[in-house]
């Protein structure tokens, strides 16, 4: 009997561990996996499953370990530090971004490193002296991604682009004296936002840093226009950009005495260059730093949204505040400890999720084949990557390459890649159910002697493994589906011949954003949403010209080559009949003189 | 899924569990699975449709949590008492537990997998590997090396 309870459970099928991984929190996942061994393959196995981002409040007591206090459980958990020679107290974790925290240290010679408590890695910062406080980072990927670039920005005047090539050795890409940056910089649709000291918005896009578009902002601090009494650059006032559904809101932080504290939001409308209040953030909930903001939806953590949550370091507390009702809770940490120091705010990332984020910036595709012919392929940032993409290893080659990149974008149409045996697309999709549409046209490589091609297979194949769509045989078709989860999907054109073909494709993944899932005010919502399905329109309609287009070019191919075959066949037959005539000639005249001599004799 | 229901409301299905005993069910309530639901599309509707992975008393707790399933739709109190008669089942009887979720999942009922997936998932919160094992009476098939490795991979979620 007993043996039999214990199989019940350990044979229940994986769809069904599935569904309850699905309902767990990290933590409660990783018990899951050690409970047995079916459980654990499971576990193992459903990496690809969306993990919420868990909200933690990180804070140090003694030497060798840190504690991270978990929002949701209100459980502290307990993790040891790496090792390394500097004392703690002269290390001190300033920011964190994507599950990593950045530790400074203010030893001389010394900078400090990256740490990421949940896959225990840690990574060395350049031994550039950066400077001490108001240090913010951000990852484009991961710190341990040897082609990865990450971005510090210092406190008070300049911006460095830091990029790994091996762990040893960091390259600073750019140090930039424009403006002067006072707040958090965040990241947000491929383009890095921080706030200058006169209120202008810097605008820097990380592949061209020298690069800095400013948008001057209207000033909140005389918002509302009230007047003022005090210096203008109250130190009870603190603004925080955040990044949130992909919008840049901005949250000023207005104390009231040392415990006390309201807030406003803001969204940064760009277009007008103004701030517009926002009264509700929907599911959204903040927490923020002078150096950290995250934004997370609450739903998925059964956490309640519109929320603001900002760390009193003094205190060893954190408060939680309420933007509807402007109400204002002060929880604090329960540790005995007056060693115990708060330092920031953490979310649970595991390495592979943060794919999606290089995906957003640095995703571009192999040009070195077109590179050695000289022929630049067209094609557009941000769109589609290739199997055997390249992410740029010198200055020198990333100029080539933005250069030929520009050079290309003015007759820009779909990409084209040539097929051999077969050759493979990613594309990520951010979120579940957007539709990916998309079209393909075999524009026939060289066609002067080849008979016509049967065609190439092509097939569509979700982040799990399953195939979503396939089509065999087609000199060309247009696809469409809807994306039963998100992640990376694969792409890939399978060609049954010897003979290469070119196969220009073209790829869109269309995202109509939920009602919930915006942060601003509810009378924007529908409109933002008929705009993005205006959007979604607008786009197959391009699309559809372009798979016209790829098929006119084909067409135009088919008949140069008839043209040709046409040309060649005439002049052959011309060939043909001139010797026929001049044989003619030779035989006729022939025949005369011989029958001359013959009647003479 | 349910929507279908009071229109053909009369007509009675009979269905039979793999221990051979007889039930007949409502046609709305049976249509809740997937499983029946192709079987009728198919046509084998008129004959009695065998089960042949279901016992007669998990066919019966999955019988009474559809139909309390098809009232709750509107009613939060009997939400609550669905709720309460899943989680008293988790504790009391574990073993009938997972076999009522495997024959959920093999009936096809989406609305249950998800219900009873959400009981178990907020059972197990915030519990240690080893009280999980004890409370449902799971086997420790792990060798203690292997065990310790897996503790030493993710200490910090395990204190």
């Amino acid at each position: 009997m007993d043996m039999k309870e214990t199989s019940s459970w350990s044979n229940l099928p994986q769809c069904l561990l599935e569904l309850i991984l699905e309902r767990l929190i990290l933590p409660d996942r990783l018990r899951f996996g050690s409970v047995c061994r079916s459980w654990r393959s499971a576990q193992a196995q459903s990496l690809h499953l969306p993990v919420s981002r868990l909200p933690f409040l990180v804070f140090r007591r003694g030497s060798s370990s840190i504690e991270f206090f978990s929002l949701t459980e209100k459980k502290i958990y307990k993790m040891p530090m790496p090792k390394c020679e500097t004392p703690m107290s002269h290390l001190h974790c300033v920011s964190s971004s994507h599950g990593w925290l950045m530790f400074i240290s203010t030893k001389k010679n010394e900078t400090g490193f990256l740490f990421n408590p949940f896959i225990k890695k840690c990574v060395r910062l350049p031994n550039e002296k950066i400077g001490f406080l108001g240090l913010d980072c951000i990852f484009f990927s991961t710190p341990t991604d040897p082609d990865g670039i990450f971005h510090i920005m210092r406190g008070c005047q300049r911006l460095m682009l830091c990029s790994l090539k091996d762990p040893s050795r960091w390259s600073i890409f750019d140090e930039s004296e424009q403006g002067n940056i006072v707040s958090n910089t965040i990241f947000c649709d491929g383009k890095l936002y921080a706030l200058n000291d006169d209120w202008s918005l810097a605008i820097i896009d990380p592949l061209f840093p020298h690069n800095i578009t400013n948008v001057k902002m209207e000033d909140l601090r005389h918002f509302p226009r009230i007047p003022r009494l005090r210096v203008p650059n109250r130190p009870d006032h603190e603004y925080i950009l955040v990044e949130s559904s992909g919008e840049i809101l901005i949250a000023k932080i207005i104390r009231h005495g040392l415990r006390n504290l309201t807030c406003e939001i803001f969204r940064a409308d760009l277009p007008k260059m103004k701030w517009v209040r926002v009264e509700n953030l929907g599911d959204r909930m903040l927490l923020l730093t002078k150096t950290t903001s995250i934004s997370i939806c609450a739903r998925e953590i059964g956490c309640k949204g519109n929320r603001i949550y900002y760390i009193l370091t003094l205190f060893n507390s954190y408060v939680e505040y309420e933007l509807g009702s402007k109400e204002m809770t002060t929880h604090s940490i329960p540790v005995d400890d007056d060693d115990a120091r708060i330092c920031e705010w953490l979310t649970t990332v595991f390495c592979d999720s943060c794919a999606q984020l290089c995906q957003k910036v640095f995703v571009f595709p192999d040009l070195e084949t077109d590179l050695s012919t000289g022929k630049p392929k067209r094609s557009r940032a941000r769109v589609k990557s290739m199997e055997r993409r390249k992410w740029f290893s010198s200055t020198a080659e990333v100029c080539l390459f933005l250069s030929l990149l520009l050079a290309s974008l003015r007759h820009l149409s779909a990409l084209s890649v040539t097929v051999h045996e077969s050759e493979c697309v990613y594309e990520y999709v951010l979120y579940e159910g957007d539709t990916v549409s998309g079209n393909f046209v075999v524009v026939d490589h060289d066609i002067f002697w080849s008979s016509d091609h049967p065609g190439i297979d092509f097939t569509v194949t979700s982040p799990a493994g399953n195939l979503v769509t396939s089509l065999k045989g087609t000199s060309g078709d247009k696809f469409e589906f809807k994306a039963p989860r998100s992640g990376m999907y694969k792409f890939c054109f399978q060609n049954p011949y010897a003979t290469p073909e070119t196969v220009s494709f073209y790829i869109h993944v269309g995202h109509i954003p939920n009602e919930h899932d915006l942060a601003k005010d509810e009378h924007l919502d529908p409109v933002n949403v008929k705009i993005a399905e205006l959007r979604e329109a607008l786009e197959s309609v391009t699309a559809e010209q372009r798979y016209l287009k790829a098929r006119d070019s084909r067409h135009r191919n088919t008949n140069e080559s008839t043209r040709r075959r046409l040309i060649f066949y005439t002049l052959a037959e011309y060939l043909a009949l001139a010797c026929a005539s001049g044989l003619q000639v030779v035989y006729i005249r022939r025949l005369f003189s011989k029958s001359v001599a013959y009647n003479r004799v | 899924m349910a929507s279908t229901s009071n229109s053909t409301s009369s007509k009675i299905i009979t269905l039979r569990s793999s221990d051979g005993e007889v039930f007949e069910v409502e046609e709305s309530v049976a249509l809740e699975s997937n499983l029946i639901r192709r079987m009728m599309e198919d046509d084998c509707a008129n004959n009695i449709i065998p089960l042949p992975n279901v016992t007669a008393p998990i066919f019966y707790l999955v019988i009474e949590h559809c139909k309390k399933h098809a009232e709750m739709k509107d009613n939060k109190e009997k939400k609550k008492e669905l709720r309460s008669q899943g989680e008293e089942l988790l504790k009391s009887d574990p073993h009938t537990y997972s076999n009522l979720m495997e024959a959920v999942n093999y009936l096809d009922i989406k609305s249950l997998m998800d219900l009873t997936a959400q009981w178990l998932a907020d059972f197990l919160k915030g519990k240690s590997p080893r009280l999980i094992r004890e409370l449902l009476k799971i086997k420790n098939d792990f060798t203690p090396e292997e065990e310790a490795e897996i503790l030493e991979r993710n200490r910090w979620a395990f204190d």
